[in-house]
């Protein structure tokens, strides 16, 4: 079969992009780390978006170029997610749509934030609601990065190679991340500070922090793989 | 009396795997959060709590809380007969622990609409959004661990299966303890804890 190297190479690269444009972009440039209370009033955010707004379209704009990065190692997981199922790859298919969905509801939010700093002189309600639009849109919909964790890890478990390309614990990981994403649909419930609010512990710090913990071990993983070069590739 | 399963992981040091150990310790270091958060909620705002403790149920929580404990038991003699190959009563005793957790269900969803009823919801107060948000996952928990067990019950049918599958036998089992474990912290936490 074909060597898998170059595809793992991309995806490693990808991810890199994605930290440095998006995490960089996104949470340093824009100032959105930690995210804004969902407490302020409308006159301190339209404050908050006159005084930053240069740093705030910047970030942004680098944020939303990031988040296409996120697709290619999505892609090429489905691709080797495939040469482990059987039949229709079904798992692979669904992971790459979820992918999709995940992208798409992680650029959006980007485009808003930016309406709300386009016209700062606007009424400073305006730019509230773009801006809670924004959080909600960005905290809220995680069932498509939660689907494509199940789908991994469905495989993942599936996989009966003497070296399955990812740990087994891996996998279970995954299906805790999916299940610890079951906070964020409360997000729209909190207009006040609190552990489910979109800044809060479980909305916030642990369901976005805690799969980027897990995507970092996997591109270790994937990286000690292309420096060891695969044992026995789809040897099933 | 039948022969025991050769090649589960009885003969092994830990039951099920160790993928799953790492899956729950992590499940239990985030209900540690919660109930971390609900113990310093409680610290700084004590009247708040005490008054929303008062108006929850205590008998459906302790009812609950026993309905639990009783279907741990079965899913233990359940693994047990499963390890003798003994597939009637490996069956018999996975269904009584799924009707355990049908019968949790029930309750909860019954002591959610008294509470709804009364005219308390998600936003209300501070305990109030910590009582629906930890059970509500807890609540999310028992369904899942339903779902892993009805999957044994219409998949594992002859002892062939209960020797293949026997590490997705204790897997759930070891889940649903987790469940168990989990619901009487709550419960003393949340009910009983003056």
């Amino acid at each position: 079969m074909h060597d898998r190297t170059p595809l793992m190479i991309i995806a490693v690269i990808s991810l890199f992009m994605v930290t440095v444009l998006y995490v960089g972009g996104m949470f340093i440039i824009s100032g959105f780390l930690p995210p804004p209370s969902p407490t302020l009033t409308e006159l301190e955010l339209a404050s908050f978006y006159r005084e930053n707004r240069t740093s705030i379209i910047t970030g942004l704009t680098m944020a939303f170029v990031g988040t296409g990065f996120m697709l290619p190692p999505c892609i090429i997981g489905s691709v080797f997610m495939s040469e482990v199922e059987e039949g229709f790859p079904y798992f692979a298919s669904l992971q790459g749509l979820c992918a999709l969905a995940t992208v798409l509801f992680t650029a959006f939010p980007n485009f808003i934030w930016m309406t709300a700093a386009f016209r700062v002189d606007r009424a400073p309600e305006l730019i509230a609601m773009l801006h809670d639009l924004g959080w909600i849109m960005w905290a809220t919909p995680s069932w498509g990065f939660a689907f494509q964790l199940l789908c991994v890890a469905v495989v993942g478990l599936k996989d009966k190679k003497p070296e399955p390309f990812i740990p087994r614990w891996m996998s279970y990981l995954a299906i805790w991340l999916a299940l610890g994403m079951t906070a964020t649909p409360l997000v729209p419930f909190f207009t006040v500070d609190g552990p489910f609010a979109w800044n809060g512990l479980f909305s916030f710090w642990i369901a976005f922090f805690s799969p980027v913990v897990w995507i970092a071990i996997l591109c270790v993983i994937v990286i000690l793989k292309i420096i060891n070069g695969e044992k026995q590739p789809n040897a099933i | 009396m039948p022969s025991e399963v050769k090649n589960s992981s009885i003969n092994n040091t830990i039951p099920a795997e160790l993928g799953l150990w790492i899956f729950i310790l992590i499940d239990m270091c985030i209900f540690a959060l919660y109930f971390w958060v609900f113990a310093w909620g409680k610290a700084n705002n004590a009247e708040m709590y005490t008054q929303g403790q008062a108006t929850l149920n205590i008998f459906f929580g302790g009812f609950n809380t026993a309905v639990l404990l009783i279907s741990s038991f079965f899913i233990a003699t359940s693994v047990h007969a499963a390890r003798l190959l003994d597939i009637k009563r490996f069956q018999t005793f996975l269904k009584f622990t799924i009707l355990g957790g049908v019968i949790f269900l029930v309750v909860k969803t019954i002591e959610y609409q008294e509470k709804f009823a009364a005219g308390f919801d998600i936003v209300s107060n501070e305990f109030y959004r910590n009582y629906f948000t930890f059970t509500g996952f807890h609540l999310l928990h028992v369904i899942f661990g339903l779902g892993f067990l009805c999957y044994l019950l219409f998949v594992i049918k002859s002892e062939e299966q209960v020797r293949t599958k026997m590490l997705h036998i204790e897997g759930a089992a070891l889940y649903w303890h987790m469940v168990d474990l989990l619901w009487v912290v709550l419960f003393s936490l949340i009910y009983l804890v003056p």
